[in-house]
């Protein structure tokens, strides 16, 4: 059932089908509102719902936006008392295109004594951290946090440029210089 | 001059309600999201989206939709005229302001609130019906970039000369001042997205003129949408898809 | 630990989140990421009178790196201290297109340093004899206005703006004018002259006289300057980089040379690192087997668009 279609053609009507992606709804049709081919997706088994869902998808590169729930990869770029800025590079395994800002606040670094946490004892610029979207956030950026064991720095420079080793869930050490510097580590399995 | 010779032929060999060959590409240019180029006789006009992306000045987003931006720019040697100087004139903002309005009524905008859509479009040559191939160069970039619309959206020019409407004005037969009518419609909606008439004209004139401008636009939304399924299917066959 | 997470990644994410490390192992190999051995160049197209509403236009592909260069002569007054010379005027635009950072309005400074950069080779090249754009000793002459658009930036901006210039100046054709008794410029062996050609002032000068076309000649072109830029990184020596290539490139030098090998110009724009005397002696190197390369498209490019001197063969 693939059918490939152009934006405003007129898929199926709202009584027998369910809108899918890369479509929408109007005067009781569904039209679609990609070019693309479209997909029939037949209805769960038992469920209330028995229509089945249409879909249109881009053979291409489809646009990716952060969703709320989503685990992203993003880059610290800015620090301050209250907060960390970063640049959001990938969700889940796809990298982004464009480029979307990301917040982590004091309060969503860590879930443990979250009031005596330190922002700079977390993260530091040029880090890459793994996070959680908990919040479309304003219009400025998404509020992140990595307030959960496996989310925090996956990977850091030390102040002599060489990649860090974590040896603890607050701690990375430098392999050249020994040196020890602290962040908010996430837990590898 | 004639513009319309005894057999019926105008100055290119084409009948008076005979629309110019269209020509159309995708995915022209590598950095931007989406691009296209649209042809129709000479003219030639590049469109390249970038977009959705979050917004270039923070306190234009909005925090319910999508923010459309539209640039528009033209080469000095576009026209067969004399050089025309580099610079925003007020034609310039005109046309850039026309296909933005073109765009906010066909893009779903409500499905990227806080975004950025910004649509570029570059004029290498103008040959008469400027603004429906820019209106039509930016469609398809849209296209191309996958961002939801609610329907194609096509334009086609008209005008009226030797008591005559004709399709699809050539340079040289806009350069009359004469009547000429922009139309952009969406074709599957049925609905009219820009009418925009320049010159004093009856009604009966602006009417029979509008029609045959309705026509135009439904045969170039024919051939835009035949472009994209093309293009869209060879995709797809590249990938196994289909 | 951290290495581990790094080779889970799918290619995609890695090179996003390590662009660095990304790059460096396909360097390390003698290759790019897009297959190319270190010291090729992309695939060069040359297409010749897209825009007729120019009096010549050339486009330029150098990979994905786009230029549209058109021309358009307009009849000037020479100069007092220049009577017998035309000009050529050149100008370089960043289209909106051409890359997101790229905004009209705002000259932007790569766009002015490519335009002294084109300027300076056609000049220093000879490219152009301005005696060839007379038409009357002290009373007229040409003007060609060369725009040069760039409508996708893809890195090496600077060698396909050239390419782009010279290909619309060698095909250009100048109409056959006279200057009559009043001073105003006419189409040659015209006789009451239907369409007559303004001056000055910078009107429109229309080739079609009321015969039909005019009898033109073409601009005799002195000599074909082509230009390389080059990226160093660690150590290595990258030809033709790609706009990413640019940005992670430790130097870029970029190199003129004539049709004779001699070197016209090189510049190193600031970067990273300092570029030795065996770093450029490569860069030259590696210019001057572009230039047989590029020469040798542009012939043929001009010869398939029938403009005498080119004979399309290697010479």
């Amino acid at each position: 059932m693939a059918a490939v279609v152009c934006p405003g053609d007129r898929l199926h009507p709202v009584a027998t089908h369910r809108a899918g992606s890369g479509t929408y709804v109007h005067q009781q049709h569904i039209h679609a509102s990609l070019v693309g081919v479209s997909h029939l997706q037949p209805p769960e088994p038992g469920s209330d719902d028995q229509r089945p869902v249409v879909s249109v998808a881009r053979s291409g590169a489809q646009p990716v936006l952060p969703q709320l729930g989503d685990l992203v990869t993003c880059k610290v770029t800015k620090v301050n008392p209250r907060l960390a800025s970063a640049d959001i590079l990938c969700v889940g395994n796809r990298p982004l295109d464009a480029s979307f800002t990301g917040i982590i606040r004091l309060q969503d670094v860590r879930a443990t004594e979250a009031d005596k946490v330190e922002i700079y004892s977390s993260f530091r610029p040029g880090d890459l951290v793994r996070a959680e979207v908990v919040s479309l956030g304003d219009s400025r950026s998404y509020f992140l946090s990595t307030a959960r064991n496996e989310l925090g720095v996956v990977y850091a420079k030390s102040a002599a440029g060489v990649q860090m080793v974590p040896i603890s869930w607050q701690e990375m050490q430098c392999p050249q210089s020994k040196l020890v510097e602290k962040r908010k580590v996430a837990k590898t399995a | 001059m004639e513009f319309v010779s005894p057999e019926g032929l105008r100055i290119d060999g084409r009948r008076p309600q005979e629309l110019r060959a269209l020509q159309c590409k995708f995915g022209v240019l590598s950095c931007c999201d989406g691009s296209a180029l649209f042809q129709a006789g000479n003219t030639k006009v590049f469109a390249a989206v970038y977009g959705p992306r979050v917004a270039d000045i923070r306190g234009q987003a909005l925090h319910d939709r999508a923010l459309i931006k539209c640039e528009y720019a033209h080469a000095a040697f576009s026209t067969g005229a004399a050089r025309r100087r580099r610079g925003r004139s007020r034609k310039s903002t005109e046309l850039a302001a026309l296909v933005r309005g073109a765009l906010e009524q066909t893009i779903l905008v409500e499905l990227l609130p806080r975004a950025q859509v910004e649509v570029c479009i570059q004029v290498l040559f103008a040959d008469g019906g400027v603004t429906a191939a820019c209106i039509n160069a930016a469609m398809l970039a849209v296209a191309d970039a996958g961002i939801p619309v609610r329907d194609m959206v096509a334009a086609c020019g008209a005008g009226h000369l030797e008591a005559m409407p004709l399709l699809d004005l050539n340079h040289t037969e806009a350069a009359t001042g004469g009547l000429e009518v922009c139309v952009a419609l969406h074709p599957a909606l049925d609905r009219v997205v820009l009418l925009q008439a320049d010159a004093k004209a009856s009604v009966d004139t602006l009417e029979a003129v509008t029609t045959l401008a309705l026509q135009g636009c439904k045969a170039a939304a024919g051939a835009m949408r035949e472009a994209l399924l093309q293009h869209v299917r060879s995709l797809a066959a590249r990938r196994g898809a289909i | 630990m951290g290495a581990l997470v790094q080779d889970t990644l799918e290619p995609d994410a890695f090179r996003k989140l390590y662009p660095d490390q990304y790059y460096a192992r396909f360097v390390a190999e003698g290759l790019r990421p897009d297959g190319r051995p270190l010291l090729q160049a992309r695939p060069t197209t040359i297409a010749l009178g897209a825009v007729s509403a120019a009096d010549s236009s050339a486009l330029v592909k150098i990979g994905n790196t786009t230029v549209m260069a058109g021309i358009k002569l307009e009849v000037m007054v020479p100069v007092d201290e220049r009577p017998q010379e035309g000009q050529v005027a050149v100008s370089v635009e960043l289209t909106a297109l051409c890359s997101p950072d790229a905004r009209p309005g705002r000259f932007s400074e790569a766009a002015h340093c490519l335009n002294e950069q084109v300027s300076t080779a056609l000049r220093s090249g000879g490219v152009v004899n301005l005696q060839n754009l007379l038409i009357a000793h002290g009373r007229a002459a040409w003007v060609a206005y060369l725009d040069l658009y760039v409508l996708d930036a893809d890195g090496g901006l600077y060698d396909a703006a050239l390419l782009a210039a010279l290909a619309a100046l060698a095909a250009l054709r100048l109409p056959h004018v006279d200057v009559d008794d009043e001073g105003k410029v006419v189409p040659a062996g015209a006789s009451d002259a239907a369409m007559v050609l303004e001056d000055a002032d910078g009107q429109r000068l229309s080739a079609a006289g009321p015969a039909g076309p005019q009898p033109i000649a073409h601009l005799r072109v002195g000599s074909l300057p082509t230009a390389l830029t080059c990226a160093l990184y660690n150590g290595q020596l990258i030809v033709d980089p790609d706009r990413d290539e640019e940005a992670r490139a430790h130097a870029l030098v970029a190199v003129t040379v004539d049709d004779r090998g001699r070197l016209l110009g090189v510049e190193k724009q600031g970067g990273r690192a300092a570029a030795d005397a065996a770093a450029l002696q490569s860069c030259i190197a590696a210019a001057r087997v572009r230039h047989r390369e590029v020469a040798s498209l542009l012939r043929q490019a001009l010869h398939a668009a029938t403009v005498p001197g080119y004979s399309g063969a290697d010479s």
